[in-house]
């Protein structure tokens, strides 16, 4: 690289490095009077759905709304509870999930988180 | 602070003699989300995790995120510290940025001026007021419920106490002029629903309740803004009741002139209309939206299974609060319940928050004993003996036992 190329891209990095400072302050300024802005990132679903006749129905369904470890850290349930489980978010929570799939969900949940 | 550093110097000084100790301390040292915790109940496996914030808390589910707090953080200090404070979220459309110079609180409905309320003017515009307060989950210690209950599986971490700094909503309220026909007030933060058939998450209170000195718009908390998974940048802190009212990201207050029909206040945290609050499993029975806190007492400085001194003077030390009135007494008991003595009571630092209390019992080598603390409040409210139930899990306040042995 020669030297007039060189100094060309130093003044530009100061440049541009100064208006960014002007930004960061110009920024600032405005958020001063309420407090700074904050940006989090949160971390992916900590568990996914078991292997199982009916994991993709759950994987489908349930995972718009929700991360599996919502079914496993309940309490075993029985069908007629996981039954009750499903209703509700069907009818509730506006879960899509269809009515010929209920079934099949349920015996699925039962299988990875169940009672007699 | 004073007292919160004389409980972590007590804590790291007895630590050596205490066995037992382990579920509670990987929690607060643990700087990755590979530690794990077992939870005293069926499927109470839980790892720990650093979220955006927080130091490494009990991971309840990830989506939408809920976090415990590790008991041995109220050992810590009076004032739970914001970076352990429990999470709870309903929807997983909880805005990951928030910028407080965009921030505008609605105020409108059966007002004379409907009102656009920036941050700016929430602290410059009304006089600030403190309170300090504990907020605790409907649904704290669910995971306890004999029979089981499906929903949250807290243990005892779903609560903290914070000094919470704000507006009072009484005066923004005002300012907006509320009509003569006003009967509620219903408030929605920035939560979004993922499904246009989830119902957004609102809750509502009486006018009334809604014009209490005490309650606040929350933009800080122990001296500090909000956590964003607390809240930020505003919350709504209503002393002495359930958080489920403790709305965050608080951006909507509608004053309204009927009884709320949303699902959250109809369907969604109802508790049995009896004065207990509780019902026999597989019994149906009128429901009325849950409102104030049940008192509680808990050890704070023994886990249980721990080991104490084979022979000698065994201190405990403890946490009591109710939903406002005020700990009259904490009364522990060594035995199972079988002879009680008076607890001493520390400083009173405001009666919606945890007030401290300190006893004390005599071991024996190779003795067990179980343990015991059982709060009644200035209102004569006291704790059940045995567990009540309900058939959501909430408002859980039986006297606890802790079992501890001295060596032999």
């Amino acid at each position: 690289m020669k030297n007039d190329q060189r100094n060309h891209c130093i003044a530009a990095a100061i440049l541009a490095a100064l208006f960014c400072a002007m930004l960061a302050t110009a920024s600032s300024a405005k958020s001063d009077a309420a407090g700074a802005a904050v940006a989090i990132t949160l971390p992916p679903d900590a568990r996914s759905f078991g292997p199982g006749v009916g994991q993709s129905i759950a994987q489908a369904n349930c995972t718009i709304c929700h991360a599996a470890d919502y079914v496993y850290m309940q309490p075993p349930l029985t069908a007629d509870q996981w039954r009750g489980e499903v209703l509700k978010m069907q009818k509730a929570y506006g879960a899509p999930i269809d009515a010929t799939a209920v079934d099949a969900l349920v015996q699925y949940l039962v299988g990875q988180n169940g009672k007699p | 602070m004073i007292s919160g550093m004389r409980r972590r110097t007590f804590l790291t000084g007895v630590g050596a003699t205490i066995g037992g100790l382990a579920l509670s301390r990987p929690a607060i040292a643990a700087a990755s989300g590979a530690e794990t915790v077992e939870l005293p109940f069926t499927n109470g496996a839980r790892s720990l995790a650093a979220y955006p914030q927080k130091r490494p808390l009990i991971v309840l589910t990830s989506r939408p995120v809920q976090l415990e707090t590790p008991f041995a953080v109220f050992d810590e200090s009076l004032l739970t510290p914001n970076d352990a404070f429990f999470v709870r979220w309903h929807l997983a459309g909880v805005p990951t940025s928030v910028d407080p110079a965009q921030y505008a609180l609605t105020v409108r409905g059966l007002v004379d001026k409907p009102a656009t309320i920036s941050l700016a003017e929430l602290r410059t515009g009304f006089a600030p007021a403190e309170v300090t307060a504990v907020c605790e989950c409907a649904g704290n210690s669910r995971g306890f419920f004999q029979p089981r209950v499906a929903g949250g599986q807290w243990a005892n971490g779903a609560m903290g106490n914070a000094r919470w700094r704000g507006a009072r909503l009484k005066d923004v309220l005002a300012r907006a002029g509320v009509a003569g026909t006003a009967k509620t007030v219903r408030f929605s933060g920035m939560d979004r629903p993922v499904l246009a058939g989830t119902p957004s998450f609102k809750k509502s209170l009486d006018v009334d309740i809604a014009d209490g000195d005490d309650v606040l718009l929350a933009y800080e908390m122990n001296g500090e803004p909000l956590p964003l998974l607390n809240g930020f940048p505003v919350r709504l802190v209503v002393p002495g009741w359930y958080a489920t009212y403790w709305v965050k990201m608080l951006n909507d207050i509608e004053v309204r002139d009927a009884p709320d029909d949303n699902f959250w206040m109809t369907t969604a945290y109802r508790v049995p209309a009896a004065p207990c609050g509780c019902q026999e499993p597989g019994t149906k029975v009128p429901t009325v939206p849950i409102s104030k806190l049940t008192v509680r007492s808990f050890i704070t400085n023994l886990v249980p299974g721990a080991s104490v001194d084979r022979q000698g003077q065994v201190a405990v030390r403890g946490i009591a609060f109710d939903s406002g009135s005020g700990i009259a007494k904490v009364m522990f008991s060594s035995d199972n319940g079988a002879s009680w003595s008076q607890a001493a009571l520390g400083a009173d630092e405001g009666r919606y928050g945890f007030r401290e209390w300190s006893a004390s019992f005599s071991s024996e080598p190779g003795k067990r004993y179980a343990l015991q603390c059982a709060a009644t409040s200035v209102d004569g409210s006291t704790q059940p003996s045995a567990a009540t139930w309900n058939a959501s899990g909430y408002m859980r306040n039986a006297v606890e036992t802790l079992d501890v042995a001295a060596a032999s």
